[in-house]
């Protein structure tokens, strides 16, 4: 038995962008409802229909949501365990099971992320003891007296390392940042819309060598949320369903924390952690990487997205630098377009909500920078602790 | 006490009843890696059970303290008010050479710009905070 094809994403939602900290008076749940109210009014559901609430690394349960909702039932709900934006996609995955499974019929997916003063996620390790995620404070004194406290610090170490093993370079990296900026130019809601020359990029600061700025994502504030019923529910209505065609979740068993603490096992070091998730995805959906027509790529840093490209086998181990820079990743001509809304680079930084909902507009045939005849969207959730997710959307 | 290679401020330890062990013998100046008494395996980060057999029996073993790098990274931009001034600093993994496990540490008296992956390394000992002995690595 597997979920492929049981069910439908038919409704998105997005709040306004907002800078890191600039949300206002829009709490973390103000900001969560606002997006579900959107995506049930692009579904043409009633907010009272909902019935299920899926959702990672977010404290606004359904215990808070449904009321102020005014659900009559919650069904079902789920929490995916991990940090950043792992878990996007296995949340969605979670829906359409507990959907398939007869648990619920309405699944709102949903996630918000608001950093006011000391709340800055990239700090998350720098903070006092006790505060710091997913980690136990023990396991912090690994890393933190080292001065390894922010996740930019953690992947520019496994960029540093395929760069050695495969002559990846800081050319590649700027390939990736300047294809997503030419991709949130075309994106009036994107919050990065100035040019970016390969001049532009070597002059951003150096951050965590080998990242400089402009290999890092946005810092926002903000929700996104969709909405998931049956296929057979999908069919009648208001919008081209987004089918989900497969969803794979995890990771390798001894990648673990490996992010923050590093032992990931050697052999898939200088990777995205992926490997395992494209392998299931792939088998569950019965494609390859050929017949993806677009891959919307969670993006907290450069060069994390052409770790992902290998892992899903759009080129081989070590040639996604090239990839990028001979123009792989363009909406128009790419061989893979890729993070076609600007991603988090250049669109917003609202952990893997928009990469979901970019994932659907292709399908839908409503992006800003549509590629031509999408059938089958590929969409990732963060490389993070273990649990990561990915999902193949279909049209 | 000296000037160590980053700051005290960010150097409180929080042992727990499984890593204890390991900062009791960074204690005195020992590096010891957690080992399972039943199959010999080695691992860290520190966890109760050894993955392979499954024992919950593990001693902390010491172990030469010579390494490899590798990977590496310089942070510009202090996370932590402390380390302004001190930046870029490096952050280095090292392979430990007796126990095939990776540490996260720093390379002290050698510039930034001559780390390599691959460079062999070494623990030397530092003291940031009264009482808390970190295991930091110098070219071998």
């Amino acid at each position: 038995m597997s979920i492929k094809d049981k069910c439908a994403i038919v409704g998105v939602g997005l709040t306004d962008y907002y800078k890191r900290g600039q949300s206002g008076v829009k709490g973390h749940l103000d900001l969560c409802l606002e997006a579900i109210l959107k995506a049930c009014d692009d579904a043409g559901v009633h907010p009272h229909e909902i019935d299920g609430f899926s959702s990672y690394m977010d404290e606004m349960n359904a215990a808070i949501v449904a009321p102020a909702l005014g659900c009559p039932e919650v069904r079902f709900s789920n929490l995916v365990w991990g940090g950043g934006g792992g878990g996007s996609c296995a949340a969605v995955g979670a829906a359409a099971a507990a959907i398939a499974a007869g648990y619920c019929d309405v699944v709102a997916v949903y996630h918000g992320i608001r950093q006011p003063a000391g709340q800055r996620f990239g700090e998350v390790f720098a903070r006092p003891p006790g505060n710091a995620g997913t980690v136990s404070i023990a396991s912090r004194d690994f890393i933190a007296p080292y001065g390894l406290m922010a996740p930019g610090q953690m992947f520019a170490l496994m960029v540093r390392r395929h760069m050695h093993q495969y002559g990846t370079t800081t050319d590649h990296l700027a390939a990736v940042a300047m294809t997503q900026r030419e991709h949130a130019r075309r994106n009036p809601k994107a919050l990065r819309r100035d040019p970016m020359t390969l001049d532009d990029y070597y002059n951003s600061r150096m951050i965590s060598d080998p990242f400089r700025l402009f290999d890092y994502c946005n810092e926002n504030d903000g929700a996104g949320a969709v909405i998931v019923v049956s296929a057979e529910r999908a069919k009648d209505m208001k919008q081209k369903p987004a089918y989900i065609m497969a969803v794979a979740q995890g990771g390798a068993g001894g990648w673990g924390q490996s992010i923050t603490q590093q032992t990931m096992p050697e052999e898939i070091y200088s990777t995205a952690g992926h490997g395992q998730l494209a392998r299931d995805l792939y088998k569950m959906a019965g494609v390859g990487p050929g017949d993806i027509d677009v891959a919307e790529l969670y993006d907290h840093f450069t060069g994390m997205v052409l770790l992902q490209l290998e892992d899903y086998g759009f080129c081989g181990k070590g040639e996604s630098g090239p990839l990028a820079a001979e123009g792989g990743l363009r909406w128009d001509t790419g061989k893979i377009p890729t993070n076609t809304h600007g991603g988090n680079l250049s669109e917003v930084y609202l952990h893997a909500t928009t990469h979901i909902v970019e994932g659907v507009r292709q399908i839908r045939g409503t992006s800003t920078s549509q590629v031509k005849d999408v059938e089958l969207a590929l969409v990732t959730g963060g490389p993070s602790p273990v649990p990561s997710s990915s999902m193949i959307l279909r049209g | 006490m000296s000037e160590t290679y980053l700051p005290g401020e960010i150097a409180e330890l929080h042992p727990d009843e499984v890593t204890e062990g390991f900062w009791e013998s960074c204690a005195r100046r020992v590096l010891s890696i957690q080992q399972c008494v039943k199959c010999k395996t080695f691992r860290h980060l520190p966890r109760p059970t050894c993955p392979k057999c499954q024992s919950f029996e593990y001693q902390y073993t010491p172990v030469s303290g010579r390494g490899v790098v590798f990977s590496y990274t310089f942070p510009h931009h202090p996370v932590h008010p402390s380390l302004r001034g001190r930046e870029p600093y490096n952050v280095i993994l090292v392979n430990l050479d007796d126990a095939p496990v990776r540490l996260v540490s720093n390379l002290v008296g050698a510039a930034n710009e001559d780390i390599r992956i691959g460079m062999p390394v070494e623990v030397v000992w530092e003291e940031p905070r009264p009482g808390v002995v970190l295991p930091r690595f110098r070219p071998a």
